[in-house]
């Protein structure tokens, strides 16, 4: 008996001597996590720039910090939206519980964060339960970054949703193609092909916006080749380090939604954050103003002196457009009758003119060819064959003696005015003076400077002008347009181009008394546009006016119209522009009009210049001459 | 004729588990595959107001390591996904640097093969001169393109 009790003693004994020993192993490891947890707290690293900037904290109005991501999948804390101290701390605990799978843990998930405060706190990995994150690391191998490149789309002239242009950032390997790098991008998630419906769904943030990540071919043949778009390529001095913190905050956004603001929260506001992540010294992202555009953020990043230098990409367009000019008429037609069918290829062989040009032809009618096709002209059996055989005849040729394809290149994008403008002015309007105030916080005037901007593409917002008249000691509000869109693209005989515009808003005009009134209107307008002898634009449209005011006959009046008028580039720093508007408000009131305008403006520095109008307009029997000059800075 | 491209390169390796093709229906494997739908329309008048292409159709938003192109692959190179997805997006672009001579997208692929720096002028002006040979027909698939491209510059 007392040999059993002896025993069961010893037993017992042992027993709670070694859950003791291994509870106290328990809290050990336990504690490890609580050294660090307390080791961050104490260091404050939840306040620190590196963390604010992956989280994508950023400052409220009332203070506080509040993360610009949406998502709840992005953060580990249900209040990591908005306390980055609670956010940081959950971080840091997933990192300690052990995963059942490979890719679980959560440092696979968030690389960045795992790397950056396992270097702040020298965390003992010893210490960590293992893991591994094989897709991850593969993704990241295939990625294979070495440096990073910013890549501006410009604008497309036909689109709304795209006119301020695109931001994309590519991460180079150490391949030497380009074409095969990655490229990161954030764009809204939408199927919608209306553009109002885009438009309203984008500007009120009804639309998830993703990062996501591609080789850079499919982005060059989307706005390169599809949409005509040029592409510049800024070369990024971010070190090779720097692009691996960028690539691993890409993982970590993967899949990670947020809200899409066209207006501010945007493609190019985010990618903002990229850089950041990538130096985070860099503060970009509070740079941007209330309306984030894409030129702003290039201007930004250049400001940071990040950029070491930049490439130009011609467009489809362009290369298509660079051939055309080189080639006769006789050249063109050949080209176009071979890119319509209606001549074969071949038939180029029994053309007497020299190899040079009968090159220019097969290669410019192969890329009308493609244009033809993208544009659904064309279909696929069709275009194959007829692209092949155009290829065909063209390999037979060889190599042209030079390069005859150098393409001028455009003035870069971020050294244009400024995207806003105010102006102050003097003039004479039927005999009386005024002083004038302009202001349009955006966008680009057809007479504006061109350089950095799409040439015949005007953009303008709230488009404002008030008017002191001095004898009477009158301010009147001369006009402001919500909206002012006047797209004039030179048609030829491969671009059948159709030019447009629509504005909507107040104007102070004559009515049928040849006294000025305000009037709401909204006007818009179609046709064509062809390059002027002068290479400038000659343009004529049939519009569509629809006014209300009071001193309108029936209250609101409708009225068709017409406009004709030339755009020319006189000298590098004089542009002109004249036209002659007419229109007959014959419903709802008893009113013509016929207006002749020449408008001149001098670029005086990059964001400074001159304008001079003079006008000659009959409303009815009545006739009002005005002339005016106006200084405009643009920032 | 010199050979071009090195001999490593033409190894064929075995199919593995990874590689081996779903559903190989050569569908969008030749000229003039697009890799989009819906954009871009010129067809209306009111082309001003379509939604282009800053929004993303969003069901993929990581194409990194994504699986397999749905072509048959070429038979004399070896197993290389990333050169199968580049031709197959590209194949248009190709045949027309080719035709020409010169181009990014012919330095790509050179790159891709394994063509040397030096070899390029000798690669393109081979592969200009035997257009017919790697495109054979309009309706050539990438895996007959690469093969091609591959017989013609070792011959």
């Amino acid at each position: 008996m007392t040999h059993t009790f002896k025993a069961l003693a010893i037993f017992f004994t042992a027993l709670i001597l070694s859950t003791f020993v291994a509870s106290q192993a328990l809290s050990l490891d336990d504690s490890y996590v609580e050294q660090i947890v307390t080791k961050a707290r104490d260091l404050r690293l939840h306040e620190e720039r590196d963390w604010h900037v992956l989280l994508h904290y950023t400052k409220t109005l009332s203070g506080s910090y509040k993360s610009k991501i949406d998502d709840t999948h992005f953060f580990l804390s249900p209040d990591g939206r908005t306390d980055s101290k609670t956010e940081l701390e959950a971080t840091l605990r997933s990192f300690f519980i052990p995963a059942q799978k490979d890719g679980e843990n959560a440092a696979c998930r968030f690389p960045a964060r795992y790397e950056w405060l396992k270097n702040r706190l020298d965390i003992d990995t010893s210490k960590l339960p293992g893991f591994t994150c094989t897709e991850r690391d593969k993704a990241v191998d295939t990625v294979n970054a070495r440096s990073a490149v910013l890549v501006f789309p410009v604008g497309h002239i036909n689109s709304p949703a795209s006119m301020f242009g695109h931001t994309l950032i590519r991460i180079d390997s150490s391949k030497r193609s380009n074409l095969i790098s990655y490229a990161a991008n954030y764009s809204a998630d939408s199927v919608d092909t209306n553009g109002f419906l885009y438009a309203w769904k984008g500007l009120t943030g009804m639309y998830k916006g993703y990062y996501s990540m591609m080789p850079y071919y499919i982005k060059v043949k989307e706005y390169n080749d599809l949409e005509h778009r040029d592409m510049w390529e800024y070369r990024l001095t971010l070190s090779e380090d720097e692009v691996k913190k960028m690539v691993y905050h890409i993982w970590e956004l993967q899949n990670i939604n947020s809200s899409y603001y066209f207006l501010d929260e945007n493609c190019s506001y985010n990618l903002l954050f990229l850089i950041e992540a990538a130096r985070p010294e860099l503060h970009l992202t509070e740079q941007t103003g209330i309306f984030v555009l894409p030129t702003h953020t290039v201007r930004i990043i250049k400001e940071s002196g990040i950029v070491e230098g930049v490439q130009y990409r011609p467009s489809q367009g362009t290369i298509i457009r660079n051939i055309v000019s080189l080639l006769d008429a006789h050249g063109q037609t050949l080209a176009n009758n071979i890119a319509l069918s209606s001549i074969k290829p071949e038939s180029l062989r029994t053309e007497n003119i020299p190899d040079s040009e009968k090159m220019k032809i097969l290669d410019l009618s192969a890329g009308y060819v493609q244009f033809r096709f993208a544009r659904k002209e064309i279909e696929k059996d069709i275009y194959s064959k007829l692209y092949l055989a155009i290829l065909r005849e063209r390999s037979n040729l060889g190599l042209p003696v030079d390069d005859p394809y150098k393409i001028f290149e455009p003035a870069k994008p971020e050294t244009g005015h400024g995207t806003t403008m105010a102006g102050i002015g003097t003039g004479v309007r039927k005999g009386e003076m005024y002083t004038e105030l302009k202001i349009r916080p955006e966008f680009h005037g057809i007479l504006d400077p061109d350089d950095g901007y799409l040439r015949g593409a005007q953009i303008k917002f709230f488009d404002t002008a008030l008017r002191y008249d001095i004898t009477a000691d009158k301010i009147q509000l001369m006009t402001l347009h919500v909206v002012d869109i006047f797209s004039i693209a030179p048609r030829d005989m491969f671009f059948k181009s159709l030019s447009w515009k629509v504005n909507v808003g107040v104007d102070n005009e004559p009515m049928r008394d040849g006294k000025d009134y305000l009037v709401y209107r909204l006007n818009t307008g179609g046709g064509w546009a062809y390059t002027s002898p002068f290479k400038g634009i000659l343009y004529a449209l049939g519009e569509l006016d629809v006014n209300a005011g009071k001193k309108i006959r029936g209250g609101v009046s409708a009225g068709p119209g017409f406009s004709v008028g030339d755009v020319e580039q006189l000298t590098e720093t004089w542009k002109t522009h004249m036209y002659v508007r007419g229109m007959w408000y014959e419903l709802g009131d008893d009113r013509y009009t016929l207006k002749a305008t020449i408008a001149q403006n001098f670029k005086v520095t990059r964001n400074n210049s001159l304008s001079l109008d003079y006008s000659e307009e009959l409303v009815n029997s009545h006739r009002i001459t005005e002339a005016g000059i106006v200084w405009n800075h643009y920032f | 004729m010199k050979k071009i491209l090195m001999a490593a390169a033409l190894t064929v390796v075995m199919s593995s588990a990874a590689f081996a093709g779903s559903a190989q229906t050569n569908v969008g494997c030749g000229l003039g595959s697009l890799a989009w739908e819906n954009k871009a329309d010129d067809s209306t008048l009111f082309q001003a107001f379509q939604a282009t292409t800053n929004g993303t159709s969003g069901s993929q938003t990581f194409g990194v390591s994504s699986g397999t192109s749905n072509c048959k692959q070429p038979s004399k190179f070896v197993q290389n996904e990333q050169l199968n997805k580049f031709v197959q997006a590209n194949m248009d672009n190709l045949a027309k640097d080719i035709a020409m001579g010169k181009g990014e997208t012919l330095d790509t692929f050179a790159e891709m093969l394994g063509v040397a720096p030096a070899q390029t002028v000798a690669f393109n002006s081979r592969m200009q001169s035997n257009f017919g040979k790697i495109f054979t027909s309009e309706n050539v698939v990438l895996a007959e393109v690469i093969d091609n491209a591959v017989t013609v510059a070792n011959n």
